[in-house]
């Protein structure tokens, strides 16, 4: 009966959303991006995974995403957005939902989509920000390290199925606030032990959650106009969560973002940290001494980014990212994993893009990379080179 | 197991020194490139008429802080009455700064785009 009726309400407000407000017709816009980029790391000798297999300290050499969007208005107030992206995943879906927005106050959004979590995630796409790499916080497999460190503290993107409210609204004609809360499958872990969640099970069999526990989540930002062309920005995140089965492990992310806009120039910082709950029951293959069954650790991660174009072609960025992560970890005796109770990486990027012609640019960008362990090979500290041509349509 | 050092540039041979330093070589051959003209994404404010200069230039710094400027000038929309969803959509954007009363001026740039590229596929 419970269903029926929630059956029928669904019906009932699509079929009032429909009816309402009828677009004059059918509107799509079509949008997409595609990147090449090279990654080249000489202090690795050019082969960051000699002997290793591959993507065990990163990927390098020559890497492609691409991604192409369609935007449906089906309605004053409903439109549909469908996102397909290929990279290093073979091809996923990144956006497959409906929104019902009957005011700019409030909206819902059902389906497939990132939910709202920080400022970078709505740059995401290789055609929205000029560095071929994210920030630290955010990086998926651009980052040295990254199975030691499990990637960074909130890969993205990270779409998830599920369900969103939220809405603008502006106090007069410079302020505006923003608002967003979601109930979302959650990040996953399918394996036996639960010692992190496992990024690759939150993507694969996405349309399966392990566990009837949503996770949820806030977002909350405020922009206030400085004048004409230029503007501040502060939000802050939550999202909790349980990633295991039998839902005995929590994860809980909060983040706070500032954006700085002065004409074209953008000053951006962000701050994350996730408490992730672990398994603690066994010592087995744990660096540290275990006391509790259940244990945690800390991920910190924060960015500065200052972007400052120097002529309509071409704009300069430059950015110091990093992160620090605080508890214990699985090691093995023959390859021990590079980190210790207390380890951090420290980045400084110095990139420029260059825009050839309309929607074609080549990124070009150095990383300086400081870690506080040595590596298999002995080094704590690197130097990468990404090289990357983008085209957005 | 882990040892900590001191911030120090990592010592590079001759050959990957040059590998390294190679992005900013090529920024400043993009740089000479951009200060002979070359136009990039956006347009020349200095090249449009009277009056619309300070509309391209609202649309250029609201416009720019989630994508580049390609994305609606390459997007092919000439509908007024398109740019006005495509506007609104953009404008409920989180952190988008996009006022209501922007929207007006957003819309008088990209008529007089629109326009622009009308004429100019007509003459094509």
């Amino acid at each position: 009966m419970k269903g029926r009726l929630l059956a029928l309400t669904m019906v009932l407000t699509v079929v009032l959303a429909l009816s309402g407000g009828r677009a004059r017709a059918v509107d799509r816009t079509f949008a997409g991006s595609v990147q090449l980029d090279y990654h080249f790391v000489p202090t690795q000798r050019g082969n960051l995974n000699r002997g290793e297999p591959v993507g065990e300290y990163g990927l390098d050499g020559f890497t492609v995403e691409a991604a192409g969007k369609l935007a449906v208005d089906v309605s004053d107030h409903v439109s549909a957005n469908v996102k397909l992206c290929f990279g290093c995943h073979g091809f996923e879906a990144d956006m497959a939902y409906v929104d019902y927005r009957p005011l700019d106050e409030f909206y819902v959004r059902a389906g497939r989509f990132s939910p709202s979590f920080g400022a970078f995630n709505l740059r995401h796409d290789v055609g929205n920000h000029k560095l071929s790499d994210k920030p630290l916080p955010y990086d998926m497999g651009r980052m040295l390290r990254m199975r030691s460190w499990n990637m960074g503290v909130l890969p993205s993107p990270f779409p998830d199925n599920g369900v969103e409210v939220g809405g603008t609204h502006w106090f007069g004609e410079s302020t505006q606030l923003d608002y967003a809360a979601y109930a979302v499958a959650g990040f996953r872990n399918n394996g036996d032990r639960m010692t992190d969640v496992n990024w690759v099970d939150s993507r694969s069999r996405y349309y399966v959650d392990n566990n009837a526990r949503p996770t949820v989540g806030a977002h909350l930002k405020l922009t206030q106009k400085l004048g004409a062309l230029s503007d501040v920005s502060i939000g802050a995140s939550g999202m909790y969560g349980t990633y295991d089965s039998e839902n005995d492990y929590a994860y809980g992310i909060l983040g706070g973002e500032m954006t700085l806009r002065i004409q074209r120039t953008a000053l951006r910082m962000e701050y994350l940290v996730r408490r992730t709950e672990f398994d603690a029951s066994s010592a087995e293959g744990f660096a540290l001494p275990v006391t509790d069954a259940k244990d945690s650790f800390l991920k910190h991660g924060a960015y500065v980014e200052l972007e400052q174009p120097l002529s309509p072609s071409v704009d300069l960025i430059a950015r110091v990212d990093g992160m620090y992560r605080v508890g214990n970890f699985l090691t093995e005796e023959e390859e021990p994993t590079p980190l210790s109770r207390k380890s951090s990486i420290l980045r400084y990027t110095l990139g420029g893009s260059y825009a050839f012609e309309r929607g074609f640019r080549m990124k070009l960008s150095t990383e300086l990379w400081q870690f506080s362990d040595r590596d298999d090979h002995g080094r704590n500290r690197d130097v990468s080179v990404h090289a990357a041509f983008v085209g957005t349509y | 197991m882990s040892s900590r050092g001191r911030c120090a540039f990592p010592k590079l041979g001759g050959r990957r020194r040059r590998l390294a330093f190679a992005p900013a070589a090529g920024l400043g051959f993009a740089l000479a490139l951009a200060c002979a003209g070359h136009q990039g994404d956006g347009l020349d404010p200095r090249s449009l008429p009277p009056g619309v200069g300070k509309d391209y230039e609202l649309f250029a710094a609201r416009c720019s802080k989630c994508h580049s400027l390609a994305r609606p000038l390459g997007s092919g929309i000439t509908d007024d009455a398109y740019w006005a969803k495509y506007v609104e959509r953009m404008r409920r954007q989180p952190g988008s700064g996009i006022s209501p009363a922007d929207t007006t001026a957003i819309l008088r740039f990209l008529h007089y785009y629109s326009q622009e590229q009308l004429a100019r596929r007509g003459g094509e």
